[in-house]
């Protein structure tokens, strides 16, 4: 049941950050990070692939750039997280990849540059919300994980 | 290879696929990937759409509160300005217990040479309004109508100065007869020696003439110089209106008295000519 309430938690975040957050944090791409570091590869990699694609529906000429930038994360994470012993400063390590291969894709897909003010300023904000997104995702999903 | 190494591998392959499939989608032609979306946007984003129609109600019903708060407080504003205007004092108000009608006007023009001295108002014949017919504001007299059109009328105010009106000391009902003077004061004409005039009596109109009804208020009086050689005690009044500030005015509409055309409808039977 633990994987469907990720994919639901994910969906509600994606309604989260599309609505409230016009220029903000990518909660989605936080909670992602964290799933794909407590859930098996396949699940990591479809987590992201749902998210991406909830993410992707918003700008439909773009269809398939959070897909795969999400769906890397999401496996990538889950296939690097046992290599080495993680600290904290993994998870800003993550998430400073996960933002680049978001906007990274997303530049060469569409021809409309994001500006450097926004990309600035959801940057910031994500990276400051990292530290938090672990301990709320796994006192709400992971509490009796011995992971 | 140990069981999990085999669970891996096939979480791998098939997270590889999935990721190959992404690939695929993300190279799609932009006409394509608007055809795959819609259906599932509409599912996906319906709570979206909710939500943002739902901020757009609330940014325009907020639009909508603000404009209607500055309407409000305008028309507060409006509202209080004509409670004013209609707050009538008491001794003006004993011309709707004697059946006058007033109507109100707004000020459209001013003479352009003191503007002071003629008013023209938004009400005419159309309206009621009759040569003569006296044109007040709750402080006080502002003068009567002297020209009439359909829809205006001309303002003689109590500062030009041919303007005359019957007065009368409020508190002593001495009677008097003012006239405008400079600096838009009004002095009283015919005022006996021993007539008790103090500073700071009101004075109103007295009724006498047929013009003005009874009890308006015209102004105080502002000095009694002593002029022991004067054949009349001269009284000067401070008018309670400025004119200068009047925008809304009310004509009183006089019933016409059945003796006003008395003479029109004497039989030549009737006059007797005395011997």
């Amino acid at each position: 049941m633990r994987p469907f309430f990720a994919f639901v938690f994910l969906y509600l975040l994606f309604i989260l950050q599309s609505t409230l957050f016009s220029i903000g944090p990518q909660v989605v791409l936080l909670a992602l990070i964290v799933f794909a570091l407590y859930e098996n590869r396949l699940t990591a990699t479809l987590l992201g692939i749902w998210a991406g694609f909830c993410l992707d529906l918003v700008s439909p000429t773009t269809l398939g750039v959070q897909m795969l930038a999400l769906g890397g994360v999401g496996y990538g994470v889950a296939v690097v997280r046992n290599l080495f012993y993680r600290n904290r400063w993994h998870n800003l390590l993550f998430t400073l990849i996960g933002l680049i291969l978001q906007y990274g894709l997303y530049h060469l897909a569409d021809k409309n540059p994001i500006t450097i003010g926004s990309l600035l300023i959801t940057t910031t904000l994500t990276l400051a919300l990292t530290p938090l997104a672990e301990p709320a995702i796994v006192a709400l999903f992971y509490r009796h994980s011995k992971k | 290879m140990s069981p999990a190494k085999k669970v891996g591998s096939w979480q791998d392959r098939i997270s590889w696929g999935i990721l190959l499939i992404s690939l695929v989608v993300y190279l799609l032609p932009p006409n394509t990937k608007i055809k795959i979306a819609p259906p599932f946007a509409t599912v996906l984003l319906s709570p979206l759409h909710g939500i943002t129609a739902l901020r757009t109600t609330i940014a325009t019903i907020t639009d909508d509160n603000n404009r209607l708060a500055r309407l409000a407080a305008e028309l507060a504003l409006e509202n209080a300005r004509l409670k004013h205007l209609l707050s009538i004092p008491e001794s003006s108000m004993a011309l709707s217990a004697s059946s006058l009608q007033l109507i109100r006007a707004r000020v459209i023009a001013r003479d352009l040479t003191t503007l002071k001295r003629y008013l023209t108002i938004s009400q005419g014949i159309n309206g009621g309004v009759r040569i003569g017919s006296p044109v007040i504001v709750p402080e006080g007299i502002v003068g009567r109508v002297i020209a009439i059109t359909p829809h205006q009328a001309l303002v003689q105010t109590i500062f030009e100065p041919d303007f005359r009106v019957a007065v009368m000391n409020a508190r002593t009902h001495e009677i008097a007869l003012a006239r405008p003077e400079l600096e838009e004061k009004l002095v009283l004409d015919y005022v006996n020696k021993d007539a008790d005039f103090q500073i700071g009596d009101t004075i109103v109109t007295s009724g006498l003439g047929g013009v003005f009804p009874k009890g308006l208020r015209l102004g105080l009086v502002a000095e009694t110089p002593e002029q022991p050689d004067a054949l009349f005690k001269p009284v000067s009044v401070k008018p309670f209106i400025n004119i200068s500030r009047v925008e809304q005015v009310f004509v009183v509409i006089t019933p016409v008295a059945p003796y006003d055309n008395w003479l029109d409808n004497l039989q030549p039977s009737e006059i007797k000519i005395p011997e």
